[in-house]
Protein backbone atom coordinates (compact mmCIF):
# COMPACT_ATOMS: atom_id res chain seq x y z
CA UNK A 1 0.00 0.00 0.00
CA UNK A 2 2.41 2.78 1.28
CA UNK A 3 5.77 2.59 -0.27
CA UNK A 4 7.31 5.21 1.90
CA UNK A 5 10.31 4.29 3.30
CA UNK A 6 13.30 6.34 4.96
CA UNK A 7 16.95 6.86 3.14
CA UNK A 8 18.63 3.54 3.54
CA UNK A 9 21.29 4.99 6.40
CA UNK A 10 18.48 5.43 8.78
CA UNK A 11 17.78 1.80 8.63
CA UNK A 12 19.55 -0.35 10.98
CA UNK A 13 20.09 -4.29 10.84
CA UNK A 14 17.00 -5.95 13.22
CA UNK A 15 17.87 -8.34 15.83
CA UNK A 16 21.48 -8.43 15.87
CA UNK A 17 23.50 -7.85 19.39
CA UNK A 18 25.05 -5.01 18.24
CA UNK A 19 22.15 -3.45 17.98
CA UNK A 20 21.31 -3.65 21.36
CA UNK A 21 24.46 -2.70 22.83
CA UNK A 22 23.13 0.86 21.24
CA UNK A 23 19.90 1.65 23.39
CA UNK A 24 20.42 2.93 26.80
CA UNK A 25 19.21 0.92 29.63
CA UNK A 26 16.23 2.28 31.32
CA UNK A 27 15.80 0.46 34.64
CA UNK A 28 12.21 0.14 36.53
CA UNK A 29 10.00 0.87 33.72
CA UNK A 30 6.60 1.23 35.24
CA UNK A 31 5.62 -2.59 34.87
CA UNK A 32 9.16 -4.44 34.67
CA UNK A 33 8.93 -7.06 31.95
CA UNK A 34 6.36 -9.27 31.79
CA UNK A 35 6.77 -13.03 32.59
CA UNK A 36 9.30 -14.63 31.00
CA UNK A 37 10.62 -11.67 29.40
CA UNK A 38 14.48 -11.84 31.71
CA UNK A 39 15.66 -14.50 30.06
CA UNK A 40 16.58 -11.87 27.03
CA UNK A 41 17.59 -9.25 28.71
CA UNK A 42 20.51 -6.82 27.94
CA UNK A 43 23.99 -7.30 29.17
CA UNK A 44 22.72 -4.43 32.08
CA UNK A 45 20.56 -7.01 33.76
CA UNK A 46 16.90 -6.10 34.41
CA UNK A 47 17.22 -3.14 32.33
CA UNK A 48 13.57 -2.47 30.06
CA UNK A 49 14.20 -1.39 26.99
CA UNK A 50 12.81 2.29 26.22
CA UNK A 51 11.28 2.65 22.66
CA UNK A 52 11.35 6.09 22.67
CA UNK A 53 14.91 6.56 24.03
CA UNK A 54 16.13 4.58 20.89
CA UNK A 55 13.60 4.98 17.67
CA UNK A 56 15.93 2.88 15.52
CA UNK A 57 16.57 0.23 17.61
CA UNK A 58 13.84 -2.55 16.40
CA UNK A 59 13.75 -0.47 13.10
CA UNK A 60 14.67 -2.46 9.54
CA UNK A 61 12.18 -2.30 6.80
CA UNK A 62 10.00 -5.13 8.09
CA UNK A 63 10.55 -7.90 10.99
CA UNK A 64 10.79 -11.42 11.56
CA UNK A 65 9.24 -13.51 13.71
CA UNK A 66 12.30 -14.18 15.88
CA UNK A 67 12.49 -10.07 16.79
CA UNK A 68 8.29 -9.92 16.65
CA UNK A 69 8.54 -12.54 19.32
CA UNK A 70 10.88 -10.34 21.90
CA UNK A 71 9.00 -7.06 21.26
CA UNK A 72 5.82 -9.18 21.91
CA UNK A 73 7.00 -10.58 25.18
CA UNK A 74 8.05 -6.97 26.43
CA UNK A 75 5.38 -4.99 25.49
CA UNK A 76 3.01 -7.57 26.62
CA UNK A 77 2.88 -6.70 30.00
CA UNK A 78 2.18 -3.05 29.51
CA UNK A 79 -0.30 -3.67 26.42
CA UNK A 80 -2.56 -5.58 28.67
CA UNK A 81 -2.38 -2.37 31.88
CA UNK A 82 -3.80 -0.44 29.19
CA UNK A 83 -6.48 -2.61 27.86
CA UNK A 84 -7.13 -3.61 31.48
CA UNK A 85 -8.17 0.00 32.33
CA UNK A 86 -9.66 0.46 28.80
CA UNK A 87 -11.75 -2.36 28.80
CA UNK A 88 -12.22 -3.02 32.72
CA UNK A 89 -11.99 -6.95 33.34
CA UNK A 90 -8.93 -9.45 32.62
CA UNK A 91 -10.70 -11.83 30.36
CA UNK A 92 -11.34 -9.12 27.78
CA UNK A 93 -8.23 -6.98 28.11
CA UNK A 94 -5.86 -10.37 27.71
CA UNK A 95 -8.31 -10.95 24.48
CA UNK A 96 -7.80 -7.47 23.17
CA UNK A 97 -3.88 -7.65 23.62
CA UNK A 98 -3.85 -11.32 21.78
CA UNK A 99 -5.99 -9.67 18.99
CA UNK A 100 -3.76 -7.02 18.45
CA UNK A 101 -0.44 -8.70 18.29
CA UNK A 102 -1.76 -11.28 16.57
CA UNK A 103 -2.96 -8.28 14.25
CA UNK A 104 0.49 -6.81 14.09
CA UNK A 105 2.25 -10.45 13.75
CA UNK A 106 0.28 -10.83 10.52
CA UNK A 107 1.19 -7.50 9.21
CA UNK A 108 5.14 -7.46 10.39
CA UNK A 109 6.08 -7.50 6.84
CA UNK A 110 4.36 -4.37 6.02
CA UNK A 111 6.26 -2.55 9.44
CA UNK A 112 8.29 0.18 8.52
CA UNK A 113 10.89 1.95 10.28
CA UNK A 114 9.11 4.91 10.08
CA UNK A 115 7.52 4.11 13.37
CA UNK A 116 8.51 3.12 16.55
CA UNK A 117 8.03 0.11 17.82
CA UNK A 118 5.63 0.93 20.45
CA UNK A 119 3.24 3.46 18.53
CA UNK A 120 2.71 0.55 16.17
CA UNK A 121 1.48 -1.58 18.66
CA UNK A 122 0.19 1.03 20.72
CA UNK A 123 -1.89 1.59 17.64
CA UNK A 124 -3.17 -1.96 16.73
CA UNK A 125 -4.37 -2.36 20.51
CA UNK A 126 -6.24 0.88 20.95
CA UNK A 127 -8.06 0.14 17.59
CA UNK A 128 -8.63 -3.37 18.71
CA UNK A 129 -10.55 -1.65 22.78
CA UNK A 130 -12.02 0.99 21.00
CA UNK A 131 -14.39 -1.56 18.75
CA UNK A 132 -14.59 -3.80 21.64
CA UNK A 133 -16.31 -0.35 23.22
CA UNK A 134 -18.35 0.83 20.45
CA UNK A 135 -19.94 -3.18 20.46
CA UNK A 136 -20.31 -3.02 23.94
CA UNK A 137 -21.89 0.58 23.86
CA UNK A 138 -24.47 -0.10 20.77
CA UNK A 139 -25.10 -3.78 22.99
CA UNK A 140 -26.40 -1.82 26.06
CA UNK A 141 -28.67 0.93 23.93
CA UNK A 142 -30.29 -2.17 21.87
CA UNK A 143 -30.88 -3.98 25.40
CA UNK A 144 -32.27 -0.80 26.94
CA UNK A 145 -34.38 0.10 23.67
CA UNK A 146 -36.80 -2.07 22.29
CA UNK A 147 -38.64 -3.55 24.98
CA UNK A 148 -37.83 -0.95 28.02
CA UNK A 149 -40.84 -1.85 29.88
CA UNK A 150 -41.09 -5.61 28.72
CA UNK A 151 -38.81 -8.21 28.79
CA UNK A 152 -35.68 -6.54 28.08
CA UNK A 153 -34.04 -7.68 30.82
CA UNK A 154 -35.33 -11.31 30.75
CA UNK A 155 -33.93 -12.23 27.63
CA UNK A 156 -29.93 -12.29 28.08
CA UNK A 157 -28.17 -13.06 25.30
CA UNK A 158 -24.80 -14.62 25.76
CA UNK A 159 -22.21 -11.87 25.52
CA UNK A 160 -23.91 -9.97 28.36
CA UNK A 161 -24.15 -13.10 30.15
CA UNK A 162 -20.82 -13.62 29.82
CA UNK A 163 -20.24 -10.01 30.68
CA UNK A 164 -21.80 -10.03 34.04
CA UNK A 165 -19.55 -13.31 34.55
CA UNK A 166 -16.74 -11.72 34.35
CA UNK A 167 -17.87 -8.62 36.27
CA UNK A 168 -18.03 -11.17 39.33
CA UNK A 169 -14.64 -12.84 38.61
CA UNK A 170 -13.48 -9.58 38.36
CA UNK A 171 -14.70 -8.32 41.63
CA UNK A 172 -12.12 -10.76 43.43
CA UNK A 173 -9.11 -9.02 41.49
CA UNK A 174 -10.72 -5.59 42.91
CA UNK A 175 -11.25 -6.76 46.43
CA UNK A 176 -7.88 -7.35 46.45
CA UNK A 177 -6.81 -3.67 46.22
CA UNK A 178 -6.47 -2.25 49.53
CA UNK A 179 -7.54 0.72 49.31
CA UNK A 180 -11.60 1.83 49.09
CA UNK A 181 -10.40 5.02 46.91
CA UNK A 182 -8.95 3.13 43.87
CA UNK A 183 -12.55 1.73 43.66
CA UNK A 184 -14.07 5.08 43.52
CA UNK A 185 -10.75 6.12 40.99
CA UNK A 186 -11.88 2.71 38.61
CA UNK A 187 -15.38 4.06 38.60
CA UNK A 188 -14.40 7.42 37.78
CA UNK A 189 -12.51 6.44 35.31
CA UNK A 190 -15.42 5.00 33.73
CA UNK A 191 -17.35 8.61 33.48
CA UNK A 192 -14.48 9.82 31.23
CA UNK A 193 -15.20 10.18 27.60
CA UNK A 194 -13.92 7.32 25.45
CA UNK A 195 -11.12 9.24 23.88
CA UNK A 196 -9.28 10.63 26.71
CA UNK A 197 -9.39 7.70 28.69
CA UNK A 198 -7.16 6.08 26.03
CA UNK A 199 -5.42 8.63 26.12
CA UNK A 200 -5.11 8.81 29.94
CA UNK A 201 -4.05 4.76 29.44
CA UNK A 202 -1.81 5.22 27.10
CA UNK A 203 0.21 8.35 29.15
CA UNK A 204 0.42 6.77 32.40
CA UNK A 205 1.18 3.71 31.92
CA UNK A 206 4.07 3.82 29.65
CA UNK A 207 4.78 7.75 30.22
CA UNK A 208 4.08 8.00 26.35
CA UNK A 209 4.56 11.80 25.56
CA UNK A 210 1.96 14.20 23.65
CA UNK A 211 3.86 13.71 20.44
CA UNK A 212 3.77 9.44 20.59
CA UNK A 213 -0.29 9.98 21.53
CA UNK A 214 -0.74 12.11 18.65
CA UNK A 215 0.72 9.54 16.11
CA UNK A 216 -1.14 6.45 17.58
CA UNK A 217 -4.50 8.36 17.40
CA UNK A 218 -4.04 10.25 14.33
CA UNK A 219 -5.10 13.43 16.10
CA UNK A 220 -2.88 16.68 16.59
CA UNK A 221 -0.94 17.16 19.43
CA UNK A 222 -3.12 20.22 20.97
CA UNK A 223 -6.23 17.69 20.48
CA UNK A 224 -4.36 15.52 22.89
CA UNK A 225 -3.34 17.95 24.96
CA UNK A 226 -7.00 19.04 25.52
CA UNK A 227 -8.00 15.44 25.69
CA UNK A 228 -5.61 14.93 28.41
CA UNK A 229 -6.15 17.86 30.43
CA UNK A 230 -10.09 17.00 30.18
CA UNK A 231 -9.65 13.19 31.39
CA UNK A 232 -7.32 14.62 34.15
CA UNK A 233 -9.64 16.76 35.30
CA UNK A 234 -12.74 14.38 35.48
CA UNK A 235 -9.92 12.25 37.78
CA UNK A 236 -8.74 14.85 39.68
CA UNK A 237 -12.49 15.81 41.05
CA UNK A 238 -13.34 11.96 41.66
CA UNK A 239 -9.80 11.95 43.54
CA UNK A 240 -10.48 15.37 45.47
CA UNK A 241 -14.45 14.21 46.07
CA UNK A 242 -12.93 10.50 47.47
CA UNK A 243 -10.53 11.76 49.22
CA UNK A 244 -13.29 13.75 51.54
CA UNK A 245 -15.70 10.38 52.48
CA UNK A 246 -13.13 7.48 51.77
CA UNK A 247 -10.11 8.17 54.12
CA UNK A 248 -11.53 11.03 56.00
CA UNK B 1 4.49 15.95 39.16
CA UNK B 2 1.35 16.78 41.46
CA UNK B 3 -0.51 14.76 43.37
CA UNK B 4 -2.97 13.33 41.06
CA UNK B 5 -0.09 12.45 38.31
CA UNK B 6 1.20 10.05 40.89
CA UNK B 7 -2.54 8.62 41.48
CA UNK B 8 -3.02 7.81 38.01
CA UNK B 9 0.42 6.18 37.15
CA UNK B 10 -0.62 3.87 40.53
CA UNK B 11 -3.71 3.40 39.22
CA UNK B 12 -2.63 2.19 35.83
CA UNK B 13 0.27 0.20 37.11
CA UNK B 14 -1.81 -2.99 36.28
CA UNK B 15 0.21 -6.05 36.77
CA UNK B 16 -0.17 -8.51 34.09
CA UNK B 17 -0.78 -12.14 35.01
CA UNK B 18 1.73 -14.60 34.94
CA UNK B 19 0.54 -16.91 32.14
CA UNK B 20 -0.45 -13.98 29.64
CA UNK B 21 3.33 -14.13 27.69
CA UNK B 22 2.85 -18.22 27.13
CA UNK B 23 -0.55 -17.69 26.09
CA UNK B 24 0.31 -14.79 23.13
CA UNK B 25 3.27 -16.84 22.30
CA UNK B 26 1.08 -19.94 21.98
CA UNK B 27 -1.79 -17.37 19.56
CA UNK B 28 1.27 -16.41 17.49
CA UNK B 29 1.98 -20.29 16.36
CA UNK B 30 -1.23 -21.13 16.05
CA UNK B 31 -2.89 -20.95 12.40
CA UNK B 32 -4.86 -18.05 11.75
CA UNK B 33 -8.20 -18.92 10.98
CA UNK B 34 -9.16 -18.11 7.62
CA UNK B 35 -13.20 -18.05 6.19
CA UNK B 36 -11.37 -16.30 3.13
CA UNK B 37 -11.83 -19.75 1.50
CA UNK B 38 -15.72 -20.25 1.53
CA UNK B 39 -16.14 -17.34 -0.53
CA UNK B 40 -16.21 -19.28 -4.18
CA UNK B 41 -18.44 -21.89 -2.55
CA UNK B 42 -21.66 -19.88 -2.78
CA UNK B 43 -23.13 -19.19 -5.72
CA UNK B 44 -26.54 -16.57 -6.76
CA UNK B 45 -29.42 -16.02 -8.42
CA UNK B 46 -30.57 -12.74 -9.25
CA UNK B 47 -32.95 -10.73 -11.27
CA UNK B 48 -32.92 -7.43 -12.88
CA UNK B 49 -33.79 -6.17 -9.21
CA UNK B 50 -31.19 -7.62 -7.57
CA UNK B 51 -29.79 -10.90 -5.62
CA UNK B 52 -32.82 -13.40 -5.36
CA UNK B 53 -31.55 -16.08 -3.57
CA UNK B 54 -27.62 -17.21 -2.43
CA UNK B 55 -26.90 -20.95 -1.96
CA UNK B 56 -23.21 -22.49 -1.10
CA UNK B 57 -21.98 -25.81 -1.98
CA UNK B 58 -22.05 -27.32 -5.75
CA UNK B 59 -24.81 -25.07 -7.76
CA UNK B 60 -24.46 -22.23 -10.78
CA UNK B 61 -25.30 -19.02 -10.92
CA UNK B 62 -27.94 -18.01 -12.64
CA UNK B 63 -28.63 -14.48 -13.71
CA UNK B 64 -28.89 -12.76 -17.00
CA UNK B 65 -28.74 -9.12 -18.42
CA UNK B 66 -28.01 -6.48 -15.15
CA UNK B 67 -28.38 -9.70 -12.74
CA UNK B 68 -25.00 -10.73 -13.90
CA UNK B 69 -23.32 -7.21 -12.87
CA UNK B 70 -25.13 -7.96 -9.47
CA UNK B 71 -24.09 -11.25 -9.27
CA UNK B 72 -20.54 -10.07 -9.85
CA UNK B 73 -21.27 -7.17 -7.48
CA UNK B 74 -22.19 -9.61 -4.65
CA UNK B 75 -19.56 -11.92 -4.99
CA UNK B 76 -16.90 -9.34 -4.32
CA UNK B 77 -18.63 -7.76 -1.27
CA UNK B 78 -18.87 -11.01 0.02
CA UNK B 79 -14.99 -12.00 -0.48
CA UNK B 80 -14.55 -8.72 1.02
CA UNK B 81 -16.86 -9.41 3.95
CA UNK B 82 -15.45 -12.85 4.64
CA UNK B 83 -12.06 -11.57 4.63
CA UNK B 84 -12.81 -9.04 7.13
CA UNK B 85 -12.54 -5.93 4.94
CA UNK B 86 -16.43 -5.52 4.96
CA UNK B 87 -19.27 -4.96 7.67
CA UNK B 88 -22.22 -3.94 5.14
CA UNK B 89 -23.55 -5.13 1.92
CA UNK B 90 -24.81 -2.42 -0.93
CA UNK B 91 -25.53 -5.20 -3.79
CA UNK B 92 -29.61 -4.82 -4.42
CA UNK B 93 -31.56 -7.59 -2.67
CA UNK B 94 -34.38 -8.49 -4.72
CA UNK B 95 -37.43 -10.21 -2.40
CA UNK B 96 -39.68 -9.89 -4.60
CA UNK B 97 -41.08 -13.90 -4.37
CA UNK B 98 -40.73 -13.79 -0.85
CA UNK B 99 -44.81 -13.64 1.31
CA UNK B 100 -45.38 -10.61 3.47
CA UNK B 101 -44.71 -11.67 6.75
CA UNK B 102 -41.09 -13.14 5.79
CA UNK B 103 -40.41 -10.51 3.94
CA UNK B 104 -40.99 -7.91 6.69
CA UNK B 105 -39.12 -10.37 9.17
CA UNK B 106 -36.38 -10.47 6.62
CA UNK B 107 -36.64 -6.35 6.31
CA UNK B 108 -36.51 -6.23 10.03
CA UNK B 109 -33.52 -8.44 10.53
CA UNK B 110 -31.33 -6.45 7.71
CA UNK B 111 -31.59 -3.76 10.32
CA UNK B 112 -29.56 -5.39 12.71
CA UNK B 113 -26.03 -3.56 13.13
CA UNK B 114 -22.99 -5.60 12.28
CA UNK B 115 -21.36 -7.19 15.58
CA UNK B 116 -24.79 -7.01 16.87
CA UNK B 117 -27.07 -10.31 17.79
CA UNK B 118 -30.71 -10.48 18.73
CA UNK B 119 -32.74 -13.07 20.10
CA UNK B 120 -35.90 -14.24 17.67
CA UNK B 121 -38.07 -12.93 20.45
CA UNK B 122 -37.04 -9.44 20.15
CA UNK B 123 -37.05 -9.44 16.64
CA UNK B 124 -41.11 -10.59 16.76
CA UNK B 125 -41.66 -7.81 19.20
CA UNK B 126 -39.92 -5.06 16.71
CA UNK B 127 -42.52 -6.27 13.51
CA UNK B 128 -45.58 -5.91 16.38
CA UNK B 129 -46.06 -9.86 16.31
CA UNK B 130 -44.56 -10.21 20.28
CA UNK B 131 -46.06 -14.06 20.38
CA UNK B 132 -44.72 -15.03 16.74
CA UNK B 133 -41.02 -15.99 17.63
CA UNK B 134 -41.25 -19.23 16.27
CA UNK B 135 -42.54 -18.11 12.76
CA UNK B 136 -40.01 -15.26 12.75
CA UNK B 137 -37.38 -18.49 13.08
CA UNK B 138 -39.51 -19.96 10.33
CA UNK B 139 -38.72 -17.14 8.31
CA UNK B 140 -35.37 -16.92 8.97
CA UNK B 141 -34.94 -19.82 8.66
CA UNK B 142 -35.99 -19.89 4.71
CA UNK B 143 -34.10 -16.35 4.24
CA UNK B 144 -33.09 -17.21 0.25
CA UNK B 145 -30.37 -14.61 0.63
CA UNK B 146 -28.55 -15.52 3.81
CA UNK B 147 -25.51 -13.41 4.78
CA UNK B 148 -26.68 -10.68 2.77
CA UNK B 149 -29.97 -10.78 4.88
CA UNK B 150 -28.02 -11.50 8.40
CA UNK B 151 -30.00 -14.10 9.75
CA UNK B 152 -27.14 -15.32 11.86
CA UNK B 153 -27.41 -12.71 13.64
CA UNK B 154 -30.27 -13.43 15.22
CA UNK B 155 -29.86 -16.16 18.07
CA UNK B 156 -32.17 -17.60 20.66
CA UNK B 157 -33.21 -16.02 23.53
CA UNK B 158 -31.33 -18.06 26.59
CA UNK B 159 -27.83 -16.86 24.62
CA UNK B 160 -27.28 -20.45 22.55
CA UNK B 161 -27.03 -20.25 19.01
CA UNK B 162 -30.04 -22.47 17.71
CA UNK B 163 -30.22 -22.95 13.65
CA UNK B 164 -28.62 -21.81 10.85
CA UNK B 165 -29.21 -22.72 7.17
CA UNK B 166 -25.38 -23.48 6.46
CA UNK B 167 -24.94 -25.15 10.04
CA UNK B 168 -23.76 -23.56 13.42
CA UNK B 169 -20.26 -23.82 13.28
CA UNK B 170 -20.51 -21.22 10.05
CA UNK B 171 -22.65 -19.28 12.39
CA UNK B 172 -20.37 -18.83 15.01
CA UNK B 173 -17.42 -18.33 12.68
CA UNK B 174 -19.42 -15.06 11.16
CA UNK B 175 -20.06 -13.84 14.26
CA UNK B 176 -16.53 -14.24 15.74
CA UNK B 177 -15.33 -12.33 12.38
CA UNK B 178 -18.01 -9.85 12.74
CA UNK B 179 -16.76 -9.21 16.61
CA UNK B 180 -13.04 -9.21 15.48
CA UNK B 181 -13.73 -6.57 12.37
CA UNK B 182 -14.12 -2.89 13.50
CA UNK B 183 -16.64 -1.32 12.20
CA UNK B 184 -15.62 2.25 11.91
CA UNK B 185 -11.85 3.37 10.67
CA UNK B 186 -10.54 6.63 10.20
CA UNK B 187 -7.69 8.02 7.99
CA UNK B 188 -5.22 9.91 10.03
CA UNK B 189 -3.64 12.28 7.07
CA UNK B 190 -7.34 12.89 5.58
CA UNK B 191 -9.08 13.05 9.51
CA UNK B 192 -12.66 11.26 7.61
CA UNK B 193 -13.86 8.47 9.30
CA UNK B 194 -15.67 5.76 6.95
CA UNK B 195 -17.40 2.65 7.60
CA UNK B 196 -15.43 -0.10 6.96
CA UNK B 197 -15.59 -1.51 3.57
CA UNK B 198 -16.74 2.11 1.84
CA UNK B 199 -14.36 2.37 -1.07
CA UNK B 200 -12.35 5.48 0.32
CA UNK B 201 -11.73 3.17 3.42
CA UNK B 202 -10.48 0.60 0.89
CA UNK B 203 -7.68 3.07 0.33
CA UNK B 204 -6.44 4.25 3.44
CA UNK B 205 -2.67 2.52 3.83
CA UNK B 206 -2.21 0.12 6.95
CA UNK B 207 -0.54 2.62 8.77
CA UNK B 208 -2.85 5.38 8.63
CA UNK B 209 -5.64 3.73 10.44
CA UNK B 210 -7.46 3.99 13.24
CA UNK B 211 -10.40 2.62 15.04
CA UNK B 212 -13.70 4.86 16.17
CA UNK B 213 -16.11 3.47 18.43
CA UNK B 214 -18.54 6.54 17.41
CA UNK B 215 -18.96 8.74 15.07
CA UNK B 216 -19.03 11.00 17.78
CA UNK B 217 -15.61 10.27 19.47
CA UNK B 218 -14.16 10.99 15.99
CA UNK B 219 -15.64 14.21 16.05
CA UNK B 220 -14.67 14.82 19.00
CA UNK B 221 -10.93 14.83 18.08
CA UNK B 222 -11.19 16.34 14.58
CA UNK B 223 -12.33 13.67 12.06
CA UNK B 224 -15.63 14.27 10.04
CA UNK B 225 -17.87 11.69 8.50
CA UNK B 226 -17.13 10.20 5.11
CA UNK B 227 -20.07 11.79 2.60
CA UNK B 228 -20.06 8.03 0.38
CA UNK B 229 -20.61 5.80 3.43
CA UNK B 230 -21.94 8.18 5.66
CA UNK B 231 -21.15 6.65 8.81
CA UNK B 232 -23.68 7.43 11.52
CA UNK B 233 -26.86 7.52 9.29
CA UNK B 234 -27.71 3.77 9.10
CA UNK B 235 -26.93 3.12 12.54
CA UNK B 236 -30.77 4.17 13.56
Amino acid sequence: MYLVRRSPSRQRPAGSGSGDQRLPARTGGPLGLPAGGGAEAQPGGAAVFHPLAAPGAYTSSSMNEHDFERVAREYAGRLYAVAYRMLGNRADAEDAVQRALLKCFAARASYSARWAVSTWLYRALTNVCIDELRRRRVRTVADLGPGAGSGAVTTPNAQGRRRRELALADGEAVARQPRIERIDLTRALDTVPREARLLLALHYVDGLGYGELAKIRGISINTVKSQLKRGKAIMKKALEAGGHDGSD
Amino acid sequence: MDRTDETLRELFAVPAPPTLAGRVHAALRGPAPTLEALADRFHFEASERGIARLAYGRGRDAAAGRGRRHVEQARAELAEYLAGRRTFFTVPVDLGGVAEFQSHVLAEAARIPFGEVESYAALARRIGHPRAARAVGNALGANPVPVLVPCHRVIRGDGTWGHYAFGAALKTRLLELERATPLLVGCTSTRIVCRRGCRAEQRIGEDRRVVFASVADAAGVGYRPCKVCRPGDQAA
